[in-house]
């Protein structure tokens, strides 16, 4: 029964926002039917409501708010590149505050969409437009999840620390508890050693399946070497038995193929082996973090 | 009032049909001029679905004349960016003589239908249009219909139209000098054939590729062939012919060679599918680039 009258009363809210909206240009009635269908997660229907209030708002502050309430619902579709080419559309000639709000989303989209060196863009945008620099600190805790998936965790250690040390929220005992957890987290000890792709192609070039060893991957590694030197000792025997043409042609093909595949293989595992212990030690970091934050 | 929903009975007050009717009326009262400029900003920003949502909320039946074949227009516009063409195409198709979009709807309705491939209706749609001969929209017809001779491979009618052509403004004389162009090369008929491709290749295995206009393969297949002949001849000198090696590398130099042979033949008919298509490609967009520049 409640159920029954739930539906009802979601189906009233859903046509009443549908209808009052569908061609006014009322930017209240818009923003309210807006908020209405946001509420029934309908956000692709509530994100243009919010664009066409924006569209027609006079006022600059209202203009932005719509806009960042459209980004919002363009990130609960999960369309973050949409959302972050929304925010790059907007002037950003603005004061203070409405410049962190729409650059401070911008960051957050284009990291949400894993499109880590944009969503530093912003930041830097952010920190040298920005006279206020209270306004500036609450973005650093983003700054610094966004130089670790870059892999540059001394600089992400020291932007922590700055939003520690000039956060008024917390008081000396604090600070100095958090900036020690920071030290810990960040000491260069744990830092996950990488590997050179360019290292590993050059010793695949030089012994076939060693930069696969290199980059870890030791069974792999062994079988190219395997592999390799198999096709170079069939071709040895083709000559030894005098069948020149058959070894050299055979042993050139074969050869070839599982040379040139094991350099670049070598080379994609090195990235791979990075890309996994970057992932693994900044998902142990990313909680620790945001923990700092709430 | 009661409503009954199965075994669920639930009182809704007796205003309630009123209050949506009341605001299902709204959208009347509303000047649609508004929202068109809103659809046209959508549009002009390459967010055409969003377009299309709004678009989709204005009732055609409450509107004047003129506003529909606004509404039309952006609909067609709006399908055209999303790559729809024969909706596009139909959507233009419903603007109105009267309309001030008439004009640029029917180039664009002509335009869907080239790149739909439907030259007659293109051809239709051109030949309506009743311009002024000395504006740029008389040059842009005959711009069009050359393109659209010129995709039907008819070169006379090209040239005759071609003939006409005044390359006086910026808006269209780069691509008029194009279509110019274009006619004179297809002119120059493709004689190369399949058949001789295929008995170039069985002569010296890789010619027939350089015949038909693949250097590179050709040069790949002749000593890849050759690998294969020198591997099989060597395996006949030491196992003769009953051999297995010989068995498995003849076999191995036979399939390459005879499928050489057949690649060759169809290596022609590809080359010459290629160039058409370059060619039509280039049609289409010489056609296209003054639409935008004209109604811009």
């Amino acid at each position: 029964m409640k159920s029954g009258v739930r539906y009802i009363n979601l189906l009233g809210v859903f046509l009443i926002s549908w209808f009052s909206a569908g061609a006014t240009t009322d930017t209240l009635q818009l923003a309210k039917s807006a908020d209405s269908l946001f509420r029934l997660e309908h956000y692709y229907e509530a994100g243009n409501f919010y664009q066409k209030a924006s569209y027609y708002c006079v006022s600059q502050k209202n203009k932005i708010s719509f806009l960042l309430q459209k980004v919002n619902c363009l990130k609960q579709q999960g369309l973050f590149s949409d959302a972050e080419a929304i925010i790059a559309s907007v002037n950003t000639d603005l004061p203070d505050t409405l410049l962190n709000e729409l650059l401070s989303q911008g960051a957050l989209c284009s990291y949400l969409g894993s499109q880590y060196v944009k969503a530093e863009s912003y930041l830097v945008t952010l920190d040298y437009k920005l006279s206020d620099r209270r306004l500036m600190n609450s973005n650093l805790v983003l700054y610094s999840l966004v130089l670790n998936e870059q892999a540059r965790w001394a600089e992400a250690k020291e932007k922590l620390k700055s939003y520690i040390n000039n956060n008024p929220l917390f008081d000396s005992v604090i600070k100095v508890a958090y900036v020690d957890e920071i030290n810990i987290l960040y000491n260069s000890g744990r830092f996950p050693k990488l590997k050179n792709p360019k290292k590993a192609k050059t010793m695949s070039h030089i012994i076939p399946g060693l930069g696969q060893m290199y980059a870890g991957y030791f069974g792999e590694g062994l079988s190219s070497l395997a592999l390799n030197t198999i096709t170079l000792a069939g071709a040895a025997v083709g000559i030894y038995f005098q069948y020149y043409f058959t070894s050299i042609v055979l042993g050139n093909y074969f050869f070839a193929k599982f040379y040139l595949g094991n350099v670049s293989r070598a080379e994609f595992l090195a990235n791979k082996r990075n890309y996994l212990r970057i992932n693994k030690f900044n998902s142990e970091l990313k909680p620790k973090i945001l923990k700092l934050y709430q | 009032m009661n409503i009954r929903l199965r075994h669920i009975s639930i009182k809704v007050p007796a205003w309630l049909p009123l209050i949506l009717f009341f605001f299902s009326q709204l959208r009347a009262q509303v000047p649609v001029t508004n929202d068109l400029d809103y659809v046209n900003y959508l549009i002009t920003n390459n967010q055409n679905r969003d377009a299309l949502f709004f678009l989709n909320q204005i009732d055609t039946l409450k509107i004047s004349a003129a506003a529909k074949d606004s509404v039309f227009h952006f609909y067609g516009m709006a399908h055209h960016y999303l790559k729809s063409l024969d909706t596009a195409a139909s959507y233009f198709g419903k603007v109105g003589g009267q309309s001030g979009y008439y004009i640029k709807s029917s180039f664009f309705q002509s335009l869907n239908n080239i790149y739909a491939n439907k030259l007659n209706s293109a051809r239709y749609d051109i030949l309506k249009i009743n311009v002024d001969s000395s504006s740029v929209f008389s040059q842009q017809k005959k711009l069009q219909l050359c393109g659209i001779a010129l995709l039907n491979r008819n070169i006379k009618t090209a040239d005759s139209l071609s003939a006409s052509f005044d390359y006086a403004s910026h808006l269209y004389s780069e691509e008029q000098t194009s279509l110019v162009r274009l006619s004179n090369e297809a002119k120059k008929i493709n004689k190369k054939t399949p058949f001789k491709a295929a008995m170039l290749s069985a002569l010296v295995p890789g010619l027939g590729k350089y015949y038909a206009g693949r250097r590179g393969q050709a040069v790949a297949t002749f000593f890849s062939t050759l690998g294969l002949a020198a591997l099989a001849g060597e395996n006949l000198y030491r196992g003769g012919v009953t051999s297995p090696q010989f068995i498995i590398t003849g076999s191995i130099f036979s399939v390459f060679y005879f499928g050489n042979i057949v690649g060759s033949a169809y290596s022609v008919k590809m080359v010459k599918k290629k160039n058409k298509d370059l060619a039509d490609h280039e049609i289409r967009s010489a056609v296209h680039k003054p639409l935008r520049r004209i109604f811009n």
